[in-house]
C-alpha cells in the first residue's frame, strides 16, 4: 500500500526536525505507544497498542532512521509484528522551509501489511491508517506550538497539557484508553 | 476461528448493565445482536475480557411516538424497524433504509443500537440518523444525557460513548412539511457494505426554493460525512438540474474523503458519489414537491 | 433405448437427511476422548524460519502437545505427486516440487503450517497457537507470472535455479503456413485471475488410531478417499487393511478436495498414532483461503488467423500458468486449457506454448472447470473480436467453424490432461446452438428489442457462447451391487459424494436394471471399508465412469438373478421380467419369485453351492474408458449495465446442455445452476486479491464475493442429447459444464451492451471498479 501526503508544521525546519527525532514526542503522537526507546544510534524499539474502536492489537518492532540529511530529508523504516499480523514500511520524509517560518513535510512510502489484518481487515485499513496519521499530525502540531512557546518563554516544554484535552475531545475515547494505560502517560501526568 | 476466553454476563436490567460496565470499564463490551462484535471476536481482533449480553433485558425494543418524532429502544432489531408501520409512516427514509442493510438473517438479529454504537462509517444507519438529526440517549451510573448525532459519531468505529455508557434510546424528529428524502448506495451485492452511499434530505419553502438541504455520505470517510458546502450551494435556491449537478460535483470532488480498498479506489468512489448524489437529490426533490 | 427409471426427474433420495440435518459430515463425528487441533500458520508468504518457541503454548492448561517439523523426524516427507509426470513429449520440462506436512527451513506461501497444537478443545488449541513465538526472516515474495522468470528473480525453491515449474509445446499442422494464407490475423493478450472454490463446507479431518486393534480410521472431507487410504498406509507403514478412510457427506468439493495430501492430512493421522487418541480438525474459512487450493491465474498471448469469410485457419498461443508454491497436481489444469483453446471448432493448425511458474501463492489445482474456462474464454473472445473486424455476424462465424457431426470421433492430434490423444468422441453442435439462439430470441433482440431499449437509454446486451468439455476420463471406477434377503439392494462405489446426487443417480441405474424402486437401493459412496478400488470424484466423471461401473455390476446381478430364477421358475430367461422387486414370467403374473427369496436361495446355509459359481446375487464390476466423453453446451444471457454505476443485472439466462444420456434431468439442471453461479462469480465477483508480497487481501467471505441468490438470474435449461458412443449408458459429464463458458458469455454481452464505448474485454474477473477504469481509459484515449 502506498502512503503519501503532506502537512504544514508551524515551525522552522530545525524545530520540526528536532520534534521528529524526540522519541518522547513521537510516543505521544502515535496513539497507543507503550514504549519507544533508542537501542542504538538511530534504531528504536517500540511497543504499540493500536486501538480502533473495539479493535485492538499489540505490535512490537523497530524503527530505523537512515539517509539523514539534516534538516531536510531522512528515511524511516519500520518493521512490526503482532498477533493480528505484520507491518513493514519504508518512507522518505522531506522537510522544506516555506519561508514564512513554517515547514512543509512531505512523506511518501510503501507500507506492507500482512496476516490477519490484511486478510480480513481490508475495509478498514486505508481509513485507519489515514486517521492514525492525521491524529499524529494533530498532536505533533500541538506539541510544536507548545515547544515554541516554551522556548520563547525560556521554560521547559510541557506537551501533555493542551494536547491531552484536545486529544480527548477530538479522537476516540477508546484511543485515549490505550494512551492512558501507557506507562509514559503516568509519568507525564504527574507534572 | 474461536474467540479468546471471556466472562459472560446476561443481566436483566439496565441498571445491572451499568454496574457491570462501571466495574469492568474498557475490559467489558456490550453484546447486542452480535453481528459486528462476534465476527471480530472470532477473528480475535477484539478480545473483550467481559461480555455483557443485553438481550435478556425486557422493554428495550419499543417503537413509539414522542412529541414531534419517534423514539426507539436500543434493542429494536433491524427487521422490526423494517416492518414497523409507525416508522413507515413517520420516518419513511428509515423505512427505506432498513432493507439495504446486510442480509435478512443479519437484520433479524442486528439491532439499531448496536449499529449506531458500532459506528461503522459504512453503516447506513450512521449516515441516516445524522441526516435526520437524531438524538441518542445515553445512560451510565451517574445519570443520562442526550447527544445529537452530529456529536455522537467521532471517528472510525468511535462514538462519544464512554466505556461505562450504554446507549438506550434513539429519537428521530419528524421532517418539516415539504421535505423529501432519498438514500442511494452502490454495493457489490445488495447485502454488502456499500462502496459508497448518500442520504439526502431536502426541505422546500413555499416558493419551491430549497429551505434546507442535508447530504450525508457513508463509506466516504471515517464517519458519517456531511457535505456542508454542497448544502450551502442548494440553500435558498430553486432546484434545477444544473444546480443538482453542481452540488453533486462539489460534494464528490471536494468534500468527501473516501479510501481505497480492493473493492473500489477513492477515485471510483468519488465518481459514484457524484452519480448517486445527483440521483438522490433529484428523488428527494420530487418527493418534496409531492408534499407531505 | 427407452428407459423406465433412467432419465426420469426423480427427487433426490439423500435430501430428507440433508435438509433435516441428519446427514453425517466430518464435523458431526464425535468420539470419546477426542482431542482438537489448531495450526500455527505463517503470515508471511516467503520467509525463513529462524526459531520456533512453543514453551508458552505448552503451559496453557488443556494443551496436550505441540508439534513442529523436527518432531516428525524421518516421517517428514513431502506429499506424493498426485498425477504422474508428463510423458516424453519433445522437450518437456517438468520440475516437481510438492507440499510439505510442516514447514522446515522456509515458508513458501502464506498459510503454510509451522506448528500444530493438540488440546482438549478447539478453543484451547487456538489460545495456545496464539502463544507460539516464531522468529521469521521475511524474504521478498515471488508474485508476478512474468517477472518471476527474469534472471535474478527471487526463487521459491532454492534448490532449483529457476521458478520454471514446467514448459511444453504442443503443435498440430503448420500455424505459420496458415498465417501466410490468412486475410486477417488478430493478436491479443489476456489476463485471467485467481478464484477460490469456496465450498460451503471447508475441509475437515477426524483421525482415530486404535492401538489395540492396530487400526486407523480417518473421516476426511475429501473427493478421493481411496488414494488417501492407500497413501496413508504407505506413509505410516501400515497395511492398507489397517486404514479406513471415510468421506461421508461432503458439502461441496469443486476440485480442491481431490488434492492430496494436504499438510493436515499427513500430520493429523501421524499425531493420532503418536497419542493413540482421536483428533479432530475442521478448517475454518480463513484457513481455507490460505491453505486450500485455488485456480485460474494465467496470462495468454494469443493469435488467430482467419479467412475473410471467418474460417479459423489457425491459432497460436503462448501462455503462463501460475501453479503457486508447489505443483503436486502436475499439468492437468494448463493441459485442459490447451485442449479447450480450440473450443468445438475445426482448427487444423494449432501451436500452443505453455510455461508453468512457481510463485509464493497458495497451491493451484483444478477448480470446477479446471483450465477449461480459460481456454473457452480465449477462443470465444478471439472469435468475437475477429467477427467485429471482419464485419461478420459473430454467431455465423461460430456456425461456420463447428466440427461437423460427421467428423466424429475427431482427433485433435495433441495430448490432453490424461496424456492420451485428445479425441472428441461425438457431438452435434449446430442444432444445439440454433436452439440457444431461439431460446434467447437472438434475431428479435438484435433487430427490435435492443434498438428499442437503446432508444430508451438502456444499455442492454446479448451474449451467446458455445463450449465443449472433455469429461469422464479414466483410469477407472468400480462398483459392487448386491441383492439382500430383504429384497432391497445395497451398492457401493469408491467415488465420494459432495452434492452430486450419487445416491439417487446411481440408484436409478440399479433400479432400471433390477426392476426395483429407487428408494429400495441403498448406495454407499466414499468409504474404503465398503469399496476400496478407485480414484475419486473429479473431471466430471462420476456419472460416466462410476455410473457405467454401477450399470455393469447391476447388469451382471441381473444376469445372476435371471439365471437362478429361470431354474426355479422353470422358464427360459428370455421369458422372465424383473419388476416391482419380483421376477415374473411374462404373461403369467402369478408365476413369480421375489428378489429377496432368490437372494436367500443364492446364499444357502447348508448344502452345496455349485462348484465354479459364487454365492449370493452380487457383482463387482469396473469401467475404464479408453478416452473421455465430450460434452457440449451453449450459454446465453441478456444483461443490462448501468454505465454510471457499473452495476449489472442479468435479465435472462439460458443454457442448452448436451451431456448425452441423462440419468436424472433434475440433477443435471442442479449441476448447471451451481456451475453458472460459480461462472458468474468468475466473471464479475470472485477474485483473490494478492498484493506484491503475496498477501491475500480478501481472506473472508465479507471481501471475497460469492454470488448468492440475489445475484443469480433465473436459468432456463434445455437438454440436447448426443449419447456418448463409448459407454453403455451413453452418459457424458456435466458437473463442471455450468461454470465453463460464463465469463466468455458475460464479456460478450457486456461489450454488446456497451457498444457505444467500443470496449474490448480481455480479462476476467471484472468488477465495477475495473469496468470503470476500462471505460475511463477509453474516454482518455478518444
Ligand atoms: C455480513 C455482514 C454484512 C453486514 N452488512 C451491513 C450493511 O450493509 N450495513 C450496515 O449498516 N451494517 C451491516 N452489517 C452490520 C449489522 O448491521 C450489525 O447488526 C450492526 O452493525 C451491529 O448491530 P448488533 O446489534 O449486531 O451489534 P453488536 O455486534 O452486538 O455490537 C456492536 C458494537 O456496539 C456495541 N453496542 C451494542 N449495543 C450497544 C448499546 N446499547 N450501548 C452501547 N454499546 C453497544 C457493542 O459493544 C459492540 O462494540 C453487516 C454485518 C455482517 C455480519
Amino acid at each position: 500500500m502506498k502512503v503519501e501526503g503532506e502537512h504544514i508544521f508551524k515551525g522552522t525546519q530545525k524545530q520540526v526536525w528536532d520534534l521528529f527525532r524526540d522519541t518522547e514526542v513521537m510516543a505521544t503522537a502515535l496513539p497507543g505507544t507503550e514504549k519507544m526507546e533508542a537501542v542504538g544510534e538511530n534504531v528504536y524499539e517500540a511497543v504499540m497498542n493500536v486501538r480502533v474502536g473495539p479493535v485492538a492489537g499489540k505490535f512490537s518492532g523497530n524503527l530505523v532512521i537512515s539517509n539523514e540529511n539534516f534538516p531536510e530529508t531522512y528515511t524511516m523504516t519500520v518493521d512490526g509484528r503482532g498477533k493480528p499480523g505484520f507491518l513493514k514500511g519504508v518512507g522518505d520524509v522531506i522537510l522544506s522551509d516555506q519561508g514564512d517560518g513554517s515547514t512543509l513535510m512531505k512523506y511518501t512510502g510503501e507500507v506492507q501489511i500482512g496476516g490477519k489484518l490484511a486478510g480480513v481487515g481490508q475495509r478498514l485499513i486505508d481509513t485507519v491508517s489515514k486517521s492514525i496519521i492525521n491524529q499524529a499530525f494533530d498532536i505533533l502540531d500541538q506539541n510544536l506550538v507548545e515547544r515554541s512557546a516554551a522556548e520563547a518563554e525560556g521554560r521547559e516544554a510541557e506537551y501533555q497539557g493542551a494536547s491531552e484535552k484536545d486529544y480527548a475531545a477530538t479522537v476516540a475515547k477508546d484511543l485515549v484508553g490505550g494512551v492512558l494505560s501507557a506507562p509514559w502517560v503516568k509519568k507525564l501526568k504527574g507534572k | 476461528m474461536k474467540p479468546a476466553p471471556f466472562e459472560y454476563y446476561a443481566p436483566t436490567s439496565v441498571s445491572e448493565v451499568l454496574e457491570l460496565l462501571n466495574e469492568h470499564g474498557y475490559d467489558a463490551k456490550i453484546l447486542a445482536g452480535g453481528q459486528s462484535l462476534i465476527p471480530m471476536m472470532n477473528f480475535r481482533l477484539v478480545q473483550p475480557a467481559v461480555l455483557v449480553d443485553i438481550n435478556k433485558i425486557p422493554n428495550l425494543s419499543y417503537i413509539k411516538t414522542h412529541e414531534n418524532g419517534i423514539r426507539l429502544g436500543a434493542m429494536v432489531r433491524h427487521t422490526q424497524a423494517e416492518r414497523d408501520s409507525l416508522i413507515k409512516e413517520r420516518v419513511p427514509l428509515l423505512h427505506e433504509t432498513m432493507p439495504q442493510i446486510a442480509t435478512i438473517q443479519i437484520r433479524n438479529r442486528g439491532t439499531i443500537g448496536g449499529s449506531l454504537a458500532h459506528a461503522d462509517a459504512s453503516a447506513e444507519l450512521v449516515a441516516v440518523t445524522t441526516a435526520l438529526e437524531a438524538r441518542f440517549k445515553i445512560q451510565n451510573l451517574e445519570g443520562e444525557r442526550w447527544v445529537p448525532a452530529s456529536e455522537f459519531f467521532v471517528g472510525l468505529l468511535m462514538t462519544s460513548l464512554e466505556p461505562e455508557d450504554m446507549l438506550v434510546e434513539i429519537e428521530i424528529p419528524d421532517l418539516p412539511a415539504r421535505s423529501g428524502w432519498s438514500l442511494k448506495e452502490v454495493a457489490r451485492r445488495p447485502h454488502d457494505f456499500a462502496l459508497i452511499g448518500v442520504a439526502a434530505v431536502l426541505t422546500l419553502d413555499k416558493k419551491d426554493r430549497c429551505q434546507s438541504a442535508k447530504l450525508v455520505y457513508l463509506s466516504a470517510g471515517d464517519g458519517p460525512l456531511v457535505a456542508e458546502e454542497a448544502a450551502v450551494l442548494l440553500q435558498g435556491q430553486k432546484i434545477s438540474e444544473d444546480l443538482i449537478i453542481a452540488a453533486a460535483e462539489k460534494a464528490a470532488t471536494e468534500e468527501i474523503d473516501p479510501g481505497n480498498d480492493i473493492h473500489a479506489t477513492a477515485d471510483f468512489r468519488r465518481h459514484l458519489a457524484n452519480v448517486l448524489t445527483r440521483r438522490a437529490l433529484a428523488e428527494a426533490y420530487q418527493r418534496a414537491k409531492g408534499g407531505k | 433405448m427407452t428407459y423406465k427409471v433412467i432419465g426420469k426427474r426423480v427427487k433426490r433420495v439423500e435430501d430428507p437427511r440433508l435438509l433435516t440435518g441428519q446427514a453425517l459430515f466430518v464435523g458431526d463425528v464425535s468420539l470419546p476422548g477426542m482431542l482438537y487441533a489448531a495450526f500455527f500458520r505463517s503470515d508471511y508468504a516467503h520467509a525463513k524460519v529462524i526459531s520456533i518457541d512453543i514453551s508458552q503454548a505448552l503451559e496453557i492448561p488443556g494443551v496436550v502437545g505441540v508439534y513442529t517439523a523436527e518432531d516428525m523426524g524421518d516421517d517428514w516427507e513431502p506429499g506424493p505427486p498426485l498425477v504422474s509426470p508428463p510423458p516424453t513429449l519433445e522437450n518437456v520440462v517438468f520440475n516437481s516440487r510438492r507440499q510439505v506436512p510442516l514447514v522446515k527451513g522456509k515458508v513458501k506461501h502464506a498459510g503454510e503450517i509451522i506448528a500444530v497444537v493438540i488440546a482438549e478443545s478447539r478453543y484451547i488449541a487456538e489460545d495456545a497457537a496464539e502463544e507460539i513465538l516464531v522468529e521469521f526472516e521475511p524474504l521478498p515474495a515471488v508474485v508476478d507470472l512474468e517477472k518471476c522468470l527474469e534472471p535474478g528473480s527471487v526463487l521459491v525453491h532454492d534448490d532449483l535455479d529457476t521458478n520454471l515449474a514446467a514448459h511444453l509445446i504442443q503443435n498440430k499442422g503448420d500455424y505459420e503456413g496458415a498465417r501466410k494464407e490468412a486475410d486477417l490475423v488478430i493478436s491479443r493478450r489476456f489476463h485471467l485471475d485467481r478464484g477460490a472454490a469456496a465450498a460451503l463446507e471447508n475441509r475437515g479431518i477426524v483421525a482415530d488410531w486404535d492401538e489395540k486393534n492396530q487400526h486407523l480410521t480417518v473421516w476426511d472431507a475429501t473427493q478421493s478417499p481411496i488414494p488417501i487410504r492407500n497413501g496413508l498406509a504407505a506413509r505410516l507403514g501400515l497395511r492398507t487393511h489397517q486404514v479406513r478412510v471415510v468421506a461421508p457427506f461432503v458439502g461441496g468439493g469443486f476440485g480442491p478436495k481431490i488434492m492430496m495430501f494436504y499438510a493436515e492430512e499427513m500430520v493429523l493421522p501421524w499425531i493420532s498414532m503418536k497419542l493413540g487418541k482421536p483428533i479432530k480438525w475442521i478448517e475454518d474459512r480463513r484457513e481455507n483461503f490460505y491453505a486450500t487450493t485455488q485456480e485460474r491465474e494465467q496470462i495468454h498471448d494469443v493469435e488467430m488467423a482467419l479467412s475473410k469469410e471467418g474460417h479459423i485457419l489457425g491459432i497460436k498461443q503462448k501462455f503462463i500458468h501460475d501453479t503457486g508454491a508447489f505443483n503436486p497436481y502436475g499439468l492437468t489444469t494448463p493441459l485442459n486449457t490447451q485442449s479447450h483453446s480450440m473450443g468445438g471448432y475445426d482448427v487444423q493448425n494449432y501451436y500452443s506454448d505453455l510455461t508453468v511458474v512457481f510463485t509464493n501463492k497458495t497451491i493451484v489445482t483444478p477448480v470446477r472447470g479446471a483450465g477449461r474456462p480459460q481456454g473457452i474464454y480465449i477462443v470465444e473472445r478471439m472469435l468475437d473480436i475477429a467477427a467485429r473486424e471482419l464485419e461478420l455476424d459473430p454467431m455465423e462465424v461460430r456456425r461456420l467453424n463447428f466440427i461437423p457431426p460427421d467428423a466424429f470421433p475427431y482427433d485433435h492430434e495433441i495430448i490432453d490432461q490424461a496424456f492420451a490423444t485428445l479425441i472428441f468422441d461425438s457431438g452435434n453442435y449446430e442444432p444445439a446452438f440454433d436452439k440457444a439462439l431461439e431460446m434467447l430470441g437472438y434475431e428479435d433482440f438484435i433487430k427490435n428489442e435492443q434498438p428499442r431499449l437503446r432508444a430508451e437509454g438502456k444499455y442492454v446486451g446479448i451474449g451467446i457462447v458455445p463450449f465443449v468439455e472433455t469429461t469422464g476420463v479414466g483410469p477407472y471406477e468400480g462398483a459392487r451391487v448386491s441383492v439382500e434377503p430383504s429384497g432391497k439392494i445395497s451398492a457401493a462405489t469408491g467415488v465420494g459424494t459432495q452434492g452430486q446426487s450419487h445416491m439417487t443417480a446411481f440408484a436409478q441405474v440399479i433400479a432400471e436394471q433390477l426392476g426395483v424402486e429407487v428408494s429400495d437401493v441403498s448406495m454407499v459412496t466414499g468409504d474404503t471399508a465398503e469399496f476400496h478400488w478407485g480414484t475419486g470424484t473429479f473431471a466430471s466423471r462420476g456419472a460416466v465412469v462410476a455410473g457405467n461401473a454401477v450399470n455393469a455390476a447391476a447388469g451382471d446381478v441381473r444376469l445372476k438373478v435371471l439365471k437362478l430364477a429361470s431354474k426355479i421358475l422353470e422358464t427360459p430367461e428370455e421369458e422372465l421380467v424383473l419388476e416391482d422387486g419380483m421376477v415374473r414370467v411374462a404373461d403369467k403374473p402369478d408365476q413369480s419369485i421375489s428378489l429377496g427369496e432368490l437372494a436367500l436361495l443364492a446364499n444357502p446355509l447348508r448344502g452345496a453351492v455349485e462348484p465354479g459359481t459364487e454365492p449370493g446375487l452380487e457383482s463387482t464390476k469396473y469401467f475404464g474408458p479408453a478416452f473421455g466423453a465430450t460434452a457440449f453446451g451453449v450459454h446465453g444471457m441478456i444483461l443490462e449495465v448501468d454505465p454510471e454505476t457499473m452495476m449489472i443485472n442479468i435479465r435472462k439466462y439460458i443454457t442448452v446442455e448436451d451431456c448425452g444420456t441423462m440419468i436424472n434431468p433434475l440433477v443435471v439442471e442442479g449441476q448447471i445452476h451451481g456451475g453458472v453461479s460459480m461462472g458468474i462469480g468468475n466473471a464479475y465477483y470472485e477474485k483473490l486479491h494478492y498484493d506484491e508480497n503475496a498477501q491475500l487481501l480478501n481472506a473472508s467471505l465479507a471481501d471475497y464475493l460469492i454470488p448468492g441468490s440475489t445475484e443469480m438470474p433465473h436459468i432456463e435449461v434445455h437438454h440436447a442429447n448426443t449419447p456418448a458412443p463409448n459407454n453403455e449408458l451413453g452418459t457424458k459429464g456435466v458437473g463442471e459444464a455450468g461454470a465453463i463458458p460464463v465469463p466468455a458469455v458475460f464479456a460478450q454481452a457486456l461489450e454488446n451492451a456497451l457498444h457505444d464505448y467500443d470496449l474490448e474485454i480481455l480479462e476476467t474477473p471484472l468488477s465495477p471498479n475495473r469496468l470503470y477504469e476500462l471505460l475511463q481509459k477509453k474516454e482518455d484515449n478518444s
